[in-house]
């Protein structure tokens, strides 16, 4: 009897999982930049999860506490990592940077890169807002909601999104409206 | 006419999140100069574009579910890691004095706490989580949500609680210093015993698990047996012993609902409890429909549910509301 509830356990679990895993890494890949990383910390936290054998409490809100304990875990993660690199060359770093956007050239478009580009150097809380506006098309409701802040505040944070992205892509989107104007004409 | 526009009023529009009139204004603002409509047409541009950005994880589902469970076996099996103490590193000097200090500052606390009167007044309460604690002479008290005990001295004189809520006893025996619950106007008296006592709206419920426990209230008492109980409400004189026949009741001392042959209606009204929940049996035909299901307390109500509809497939869950309808 014990022994199968066990599994049931472990297959509602492994259900839990299998729902969330991949838009969560997603989302630390948003704040973190790194798909290691970011799969290191969703799985932690899922273990994490498991060990305390808690997830069982959380069942209204499963979703939002996963996506703010993604979000605490990469900001203390980069944190940390920030008071490292006090100490260290950041030569891996920029390589790594270069590799990716090499890969990423063949399969995005200018606009689209510069964009990535661009959304990179957002501040991390911006970042994660934004993350949840435009990739999980999530309401500012919603947004507010799951990070425990006011509906006013995720208005600012995207507003201010919006102002360093015009600021970052400011020489390009001319000549992308110049195209849009163009196509239209046709 | 407003020459400038906020960005966050903007963003909202494009969002589809404005008011009505926050579109409006956004709206008169564009229309107003070319350089407001082509900001409009940037931030458009911006937003959209970043939609198609959305990068999917590289991992299947799968296969991170696979890295998990190793991780999870790793985790499981990793003995703590035995460092050798280097001999310079002073730090640990004065970590091992400073814990000798405290250790002798907490000894010289005990002894004098042991020595004096002690006749302090301890309570201890829950609030949201179930508590286990053990009491000054060995005894453990589990003490379900919501409870609260309270006591004086150090239990070596006498052994006096005060009970509101609900716990469950294991009692330490000493035949010398008997065990004492007050609780309502009832008082419960252990002669080495493991019982548990709830107390709702004034009401009095007290089950024996092994051992005797005399009951008394006002000048009438019972003897209770193992397996035993009585009920006794508020303003009645009398009460009677019957035999308690679930082990539900230790539900928040095991963590498992021991659902053995248990008729429907016991396994809800200990479940509405233990959630608080609301769930009601509009079927009569279920009320007693004998019950055997694993529960652990941490499992959601909503998985609960499930598996107690797998063992009657004639049972039919609805929600209304806050409500739960068993049909």
């Amino acid at each position: 009897m014990t022994v199968d509830w066990l599994d049931d356990n472990e297959a509602i679990f492994e259900q839990l999982f299998k729902k969330h895993f991949r838009e969560l890494h997603a989302y630390g890949f948003s704040l973190l930049k790194d798909w290691d990383v970011a799969e290191e910390i969703v799985q932690s936290l899922f273990l994490k999860l498991w060990e305390k054998n808690e997830w069982g409490h959380i069942q209204t809100s499963i979703k939002s506490y996963l996506y703010k304990s993604v979000y605490h875990d990469s900001l203390n993660y980069i944190r940390r990592k920030k008071v490292q690199l006090k100490y260290q060359t950041t030569t891996a770093y920029s390589m790594k940077d270069h590799t990716d956007d090499a890969a990423g050239k063949l399969k995005m478009g200018e606009l689209e890169q510069h964009l990535q580009h661009a959304l990179a150097k957002l501040p991390e809380k911006c970042r994660a807002i934004f993350h949840l506006s435009r990739f999980e098309e999530l309401k500012y409701q919603e947004i507010a909601t799951q990070l425990d802040i006011s509906i006013k505040t995720v208005e600012t944070h995207m507003g201010k999104a919006l102002r360093i992205l015009r600021k970052e892509m400011k020489e390009f989107l001319p000549f992308i409206a110049l195209i849009l104007f163009n196509m239209f004409k046709s | 006419m407003k020459q400038h526009m906020s960005e966050d009023i903007l963003i909202k529009y494009i969002l589809g999140e404005a008011s009505d009139s926050e579109g409006r204004e956004v709206e008169t603002w564009r229309a107003a100069s070319n350089t407001n409509a082509k900001k409009f047409e940037d931030v458009k541009i911006i937003l959209e574009t970043s939609k198609r950005l959305a990068q999917a994880s590289p991992l299947s589902e799968t296969e991170a579910w696979d890295k998990f469970k190793v991780k999870r076996a790793a985790s499981g099996r990793e003995p703590g890691q035995i460092r050798s103490i280097n001999a310079n590193t002073n730090w640990l000097r004065i970590a091992a004095a400073a814990v000798l200090l405290v250790g002798a500052g907490w000894l010289s606390y005990y002894l004098y706490q042991r020595s004096g009167m002690s006749s302090q007044l301890v309570s201890i309460n829950t609030t949201n989580t179930v508590r286990v604690d053990t009491l000054p002479d060995g005894s453990v008290v589990h003490l379900n949500k919501n409870s609260e005990i309270s006591y004086v001295g150090n239990f070596r004189s006498q052994r006096v609680i005060k009970l509101k809520g609900e716990a469950f006893f294991e009692v330490k025996h000493n035949q010398y210093v008997p065990f004492t619950v007050h609780v309502n106007d009832v008082t419960v008296r252990d002669i080495g015993t493991a019982f548990n006592i709830k107390s709702k709206q004034q009401n009095t419920e007290v089950i024996v698990e092994s051992g005797v426990v005399q009951v008394s209230k006002n000048n009438n008492s019972v003897r209770l047996n193992a397996s035993e109980m009585v009920n006794i409400k508020h303003g009645e004189q009398q009460f009677k012993v019957e035999k308690s026949t679930d082990m539900l009741y230790g539900y928040y001392r095991d963590n498992v609902f021991k659902a053995d042959n248990v008729p429907l209606w016991r396994l809800i009204e200990v479940l509405n409890e233990a959630y608080n929940a609301n769930i009601k049996i509009e079927n009569n035909a279920l009320h007693n429909t004998p019950v055997t299901v694993p529960i652990r307390l941490q499992d959601p109500l909503i998985n609960v549910l499930q598996v107690i509809k797998s063992t009657t497939p004639e049972m039919h869950i609805e929600q209304s509301g806050q409500d739960i309808i068993i049909k």
